[in-house]
């Protein structure tokens, strides 16, 4: 069961590297076209309101904010960096026969996705 | 202004936490609601994602460095992941005051311990330290040293550290904080890693179980820019500073800030465990 992990290691760190700076660019331009050095821009969540992610980016739509959209956009790379990762791991263990690690990859993956729609309905 | 004042304390948090392995949760969360007066929901969804971008952002750098044992981190993910769906579903039993209270006290004598200097089980593998776990699954590997040179090294009782994995997994589905922590001492404590390579595969694997909470977190509408923006761009870049860094630290500094921080984390539980209404 001798693996050489060096080119798994290397292309997982490449894919972050460049999902991180995707990520990151989109969230970094998006903050920039809608920063405000005049007003408290977190005076708005002083309080909670119940808004659900749709209703966001619709408003965002209609009132043509595409700097937030674009961070919204950058937001969304993020999150789904770590997921694609488990799923880039399954393969990656499946092409070198370590099918016990890639069945446990495959139930990761299944218990994240269930435990986001746990916290969706919570 | 808050916005720059947020920008620059993550990436203090992004630097520490890429350090020793942990989320910016303990920083991001209280800078949000004591100072910034946010809400506490929109705080924790934008911890979340300072989690998330803390793991992603030094990942790079670990892996091409040997720091991260991917073999390792996948079998403790199963762990977490199935300990954090039990904490969903026990969420409304459990008092979080028992919690904060049994897991700062449990913290502080781990500390403690962690403090004495031990040594990783490192030189070649040896089927008498090697858990047979990890000889089936092939979980022992090589690192690399300050200077760059390889090192081996094995490691030891699996299915403690599975379990450790399983709680940490209940504790950040019901406190949302602790687990990067308890992932450090899993695999340094109890699968005697080199300190090294458990901060770095501990920072890999908070990422997996942040993403599931952060999805669900901006589903709902939770995560706002305004917030999260500032805070994830500042985090990259202090994790990009705090993994080249940590290449080069002495194993033994690394360790004392880690207790450090531990020590910090234990009293913010302990107190938090007495001043919350129950």
């Amino acid at each position: 069961m001798k693996v050489d992990l060096n080119s798994l290691e290397n292309f997982i760190a490449r894919f972050l590297r460049i999902g991180v700076l995707v990520a990151g660019f989109l969230m970094f331009a998006g903050w920039m076209a809608e920063i405000s050095f005049s007003r408290d821009t977190f005076a708005q969540f002083h309080v909670y309101r119940h808004e659900p992610l749709v209703s966001v980016l619709w408003q965002l739509v209609h009132a043509r904010q595409w700097g937030l959209l674009m961070a919204y956009a950058g937001m969304f790379v993020l999150i789904l960096l770590p997921v694609i990762r488990v799923v880039l791991t399954l393969f990656v263990f499946v092409k070198q026969r370590s099918y016990i690690l890639a069945l446990i990859s495959g139930l990761v993956f299944f218990g994240l996705i269930l435990s986001v729609a746990l916290g969706i309905e919570g | 202004m808050h916005e720059l004042i947020l920008f620059l304390i993550s990436i203090g948090a992004g630097f520490l936490g890429a350090l020793l392995g942990i989320g910016g949760g303990m920083i991001i969360v209280p800078v949000l609601t004591l100072f910034l007066h946010v809400d506490i929901r929109y705080a924790v969804a934008a911890s979340l994602i300072s989690i998330v971008a803390t793991s992603s952002g030094a990942a790079a750098s670990f892996l091409k460095d040997r720091m991260t044992n991917l073999r390792v981190a996948v079998i403790l993910e199963l762990g977490t992941v199935s300990g954090a769906i039990t904490g969903f579903l026990v969420s409304g039993f459990i008092a979080p005051r028992f919690l904060f209270l049994t897991f700062g006290i449990f913290l502080l004598f781990t500390g403690a311990f962690m403090f004495r200097k031990r040594e990783a089980t490192l030189g070649p593998i040896d089927p008498e330290k090697n858990h047979p776990w990890s000889q089936r699954l092939g979980l022992a590997g090589y690192t690399t040293d300050q200077q760059g040179l390889q090192i081996q090294y094995n490691v030891e009782n699996v299915p403690l550290g599975i379990f450790y994995m399983y709680f940490a997994g209940i504790l950040s589905a019901l406190l949302g904080i602790g687990s990067g922590i308890l992932k450090v001492l899993a695999m340094d404590g109890a699968m005697k890693l080199p300190i090294k390579v458990s901060t770095a595969t501990s920072n890999f694997m908070i990422g997996v179980t942040a993403a599931a909470s952060a999805g669900a977190y901006f589903a709902r509408g939770l995560v706002r820019p305004e917030i999260a923006a500032p805070v994830a761009v500042g985090i990259i870049l202090g994790s990009w500073a705090g993994a080249r860094i940590m290449i080069r630290m002495q194993p033994r500094l690394l360790r004392h800030i880690f207790v450090v921080v531990l020590f910090i984390v234990a009293i913010q539980m302990i107190v938090k465990g007495i001043s919350i209404e129950s």
